[in-house]
């Protein structure tokens, strides 16, 4: 990738995240540290992610990766493909700010990241000349060859509540299990039905015991690992954004519901969840949500911020999972110059009042 | 009651009562999942989801002191249908246990004490 070409996606880049970050504005928690956690995290990703992404495209190419995204049962999904180049370009923009950019290097190490990311969101999106949702007016469709099977199996609940409220406690227990992002939990749709109706879904990823540590207590009785809740929502506009969230007009869209179904894809398979599983599912959230609680407020600050870095570092990790290749996810472990600086930083991190405003071009920085 | 305050409301909902609670601190949160937090309105300053996650399914009506309906608090509130209003500016903060009203039928989100 030249020179041109990085700056291009640098730009593109930094318009997108600039609206994305305006449109959600604060993300800091009183249990939490996520600012902190964050610019650790995205440290490591400038300095590691290239030369991790290289040993991943030894195996798999891009393109395949992309298209492993069509399959329910992986977490190659709108948040992964947006954040691996947003993580490293934040990790940049951190170290821009120190003078901790070598200009030599930089254009290689972003240039890495950039095509990996182009080639792997072309193919995700189906080669239609999009690379995000941002491109496509709040559309991500990875998983159409599914629509048939999953409208067929949708059916009006008559306990709505019911099925709110698990939606509702998974949500709450996946922000919780993977440290206040939203990768465990990701919307895509609309996929178009008969009669103008849409048909949104949602993935629930990795509600059992995983590479977390903290998931090996709380996730051991979850009875299902991996959902997929599917809504099939009628007079309701639905976009989706690059960080897989879904926005409605109106905003509730529990009245517009008008049938739904989960089913368990951890075999790789739609198996229906019935309102047993359904009951059962929605007790054992509740439960491992206040255990998990419990144990993060328990934890020192200094355990919360490397666990927080070690959710967003290992957002690369579906990819080396599908190349089935073995990488380091240790963190931290190239921050440690700055960890001091970094880890000190308490609530959001509110730039000088000196410093410059960031506006939609100057979000990411051209190239040094 | 008087308007004290208003926000940008998640969802449209209409008015709901509860008694004020300002939660700053996981053991605010932790006193509530040990007991109840049912009939309460949670006031936070920050907007991440984590914070009030065990008890969001019984409390009121969230009201929180910045962010925005695309922010992780308010996507939880939506999930929940917990009436939510995001980035509130109060002219007075109310007591904890004051009797408060979250009224999200219009736009803005209104808080009255």
């Amino acid at each position: 990738m030249n020179r041109d070409e990085i700056n291009r996606w640098i730009r593109y880049h930094s318009e997108i995240s600039y609206a994305l970050t305006m449109e959600r504005t604060a993300l800091e928690s009183a249990l939490i540290p996520v600012s902190a956690y964050i610019l650790i995290a995205c440290v490591e990703c400038y300095r590691r992610y290239p030369e991790m992404i290289g040993e991943i495209t030894g195996a798999v190419t891009p393109e395949e990766l992309g298209r492993a995204g069509h399959d329910v049962t992986t977490q190659v999904d709108p948040v992964h493909v947006w954040a691996v180049p947003n993580f490293v370009l934040l990790g940049r923009k951190i170290l821009m700010a120190a003078s901790l950019v070598d200009p030599d290097d930089d254009a290689l190490r972003i240039g890495t990241v950039l095509d990996f990311w182009a080639r792997t969101s072309g193919a995700y999106r189906f080669d239609d000349g999009t690379h995000q949702a941002a491109d496509a007016a709040g559309t991500a469709t990875p998983y159409r060859a599914y629509v048939d099977d999953v409208a067929a199996a949708c059916e009006p609940i008559a306990a709505k509540s019911g099925v709110s409220r698990l939606n509702a406690l998974l949500t709450s227990y996946l922000f919780l299990l993977w440290f206040d992002t939203r990768s465990g939990y990701q919307d895509t749709g609309p996929y178009a039905l008969a009669d103008g109706r849409v048909l949104l879904l949602r993935r629930y990823n990795g509600l059992g015991v995983s590479h977390f540590p903290w998931s090996a207590d709380v996730g051991a009785t979850m009875p299902f690992t991996e959902v997929l809740g599917a809504f099939v929502l009628r007079d309701v506009e639905l976009r989706v954004t690059d960080f897989g969230t879904s926005v409605t007009k109106p905003e509730d869209y529990w009245a517009h519901v008008e049938s739904c179904t989960f089913f368990d894809v951890a075999a790789g398979a739609l198996t229906p969840i019935g309102a047993a599983g359904r009951d059962a599912l929605g007790i054992a959230a509740k439960s491992a949500q206040k255990q998990l609680y419990r144990m993060i407020a328990g934890m020192e600050r200094s355990a919360k911020i490397d666990s927080g870095a070690y959710v967003y570092f290992t957002f690369l990790r579906p990819f080396a999972e599908i190349a089935r290749v073995a990488l380091d996810w240790t963190v931290p472990s190239a921050s440690l110059d700055l960890y001091p600086f970094l880890s000190l930083i308490d609530g959001a991190a509110t730039p000088p009042p000196d410093a410059p405003v960031d506006t939609p071009e100057t979000y990411y920085a051209p190239l040094l | 009651m008087q308007e004290i305050g208003s926000g940008t409301r998640v969802f449209e909902a209409a008015p709901v009562r509860g008694t004020w609670r300002r939660l700053s601190s996981p053991d605010d949160v932790l006193v509530l999942m040990d007991t109840t937090a049912e009939g309460v309105v949670a006031c936070v300053a920050d907007a991440g989801a984590t914070f009030l996650a065990p008890i969001f399914d019984e409390l009121t009506a969230v009201v929180c002191l910045s962010g925005t309906p695309q922010s992780h608090i308010g996507i939880v509130s939506r999930e929940y249908q917990v009436p939510c209003v995001m980035a509130a500016a109060l002219t007075i903060e109310p007591e904890d246990d004051d009797e408060v009203e979250v009224d999200c039928s219009d736009t803005p989100g209104i808080i009255r004490a």
